[in-house]
């Protein structure tokens, strides 16, 4: 069989498959990203929504401002923020087919990426430190630690998730080997982590 | 084969450079809104308002430029309000019962 009929014979079947049409009008790997994202919102919403419960429940309420100190906490936002406008830029070098700007912008965003983690070790070391625990705590209210931990302990691996990833990423950028659309997908997944991060600030830390 | 200047030119994708730049800046003044906000002495209900309402637009930031939503399909911005919509499901049905339980 010649390759142009072997490619008459694979066109209709890919063509039944396709439906003739792409409705989210993105990459098969882009649309898979997209919904893992969604499902792991779905995991973060019923965290914080059972957060929510835990409160309502809860008689008293310790202030966590007061606790973990706003500058310590607001410094970690900052970091991840800057992180994720790195990864903006890294995406954008990466379409423009600018390897040295993908490289220094991946760079920096890992380097965000790493110093919150280690911003968090130290938030989590003067927490437990001040004896707090997973199931108890100084201030009398068990939840309050116990979902403090689950919540930016989860956050936090997925932090740790992205950095390794992003690291993978950047490795392959510097061999070349990394496309604008890889590049793409990748930061979705940053921007995602810093965007519950957002929530988590608000709704755990300042409310 | 390589394609010659004026041809690649004209493929360059769109930079979305300053728009990333802009958004990064307002998100820090968000953030800087949202500290100034909790220092801030305001009734608690405006406080607690007030933050929802920025964390809503750092956000809806963060998923409409940096994410690119505001670039892609109807249909893909209904995927991703999904989980926010069930989010609120969940948390107003469940609600209720623990106001009647816990009297709050």
């Amino acid at each position: 069989m010649s390759s142009l009929e072997a490619t008459e014979t694979r066109q209709p079947v890919a063509s039944e498959w396709s439906g003739g049409r792409a409705p989210f009008g993105v990459s098969t790997y882009k649309f898979g990203m997209w919904l893992f994202l969604m499902a792991d919102a779905m995991t973060f919403g019923g965290l914080l929504a059972g957060y929510g419960m835990a409160r309502l429940a809860s008689a008293t309420w310790p202030r966590a401002t007061e606790i973990f100190g706003i500058e310590l906490v607001g410094l970690m936002t900052l970091v991840l923020i800057a992180s994720s406008g790195a990864m903006a830029l890294a995406v954008d070098g990466a379409k423009q087919g600018d390897r040295t700007r993908l490289i220094r912008f991946l760079t920096l965003t890992v380097l965000g990426g790493a110093t919150f983690l280690g911003l968090q070790a130290y938030e989590w070391s003067r927490f437990t430190a001040g004896g707090a625990g997973l199931a108890s705590n100084p201030w009398g209210v068990p939840l309050f630690s116990g979902s403090f931990f689950v919540i930016t302990g989860f956050h936090g691996l997925h932090v740790l998730s992205g950095v390794i990833y992003l690291t993978v990423a950047l490795l392959m950028a510097r061999r070349g080997g990394l496309t604008a659309g890889g590049t793409e997908i990748a930061g979705l997944y940053w921007h995602f982590v810093d965007l519950v991060w957002v929530a988590i600030f608000t709704l755990f830390y300042l409310i | 084969m390589t394609t010659a200047g004026p041809e690649r030119e004209r493929h360059q994708p769109e930079s979305h450079r300053r728009v990333y730049l802009r958004t990064l800046l307002w998100l820090a003044v968000l953030m800087g809104l949202k500290v100034a906000v909790v220092s801030a002495v305001m009734p608690r209900a405006l406080t607690v308002g007030t933050l929802l309402v920025l964390m809503a637009l750092k956000i809806y930031l963060i998923a409409a430029f940096f994410m690119h939503l505001r670039f892609e399909r109807a249909t893909l911005v209904y995927v991703a309000l999904t989980p926010v919509i069930l989010l609120i499901v969940l948390f107003f049905g469940v609600a209720p019962d623990f106001g009647a339980v816990f009297g709050r």
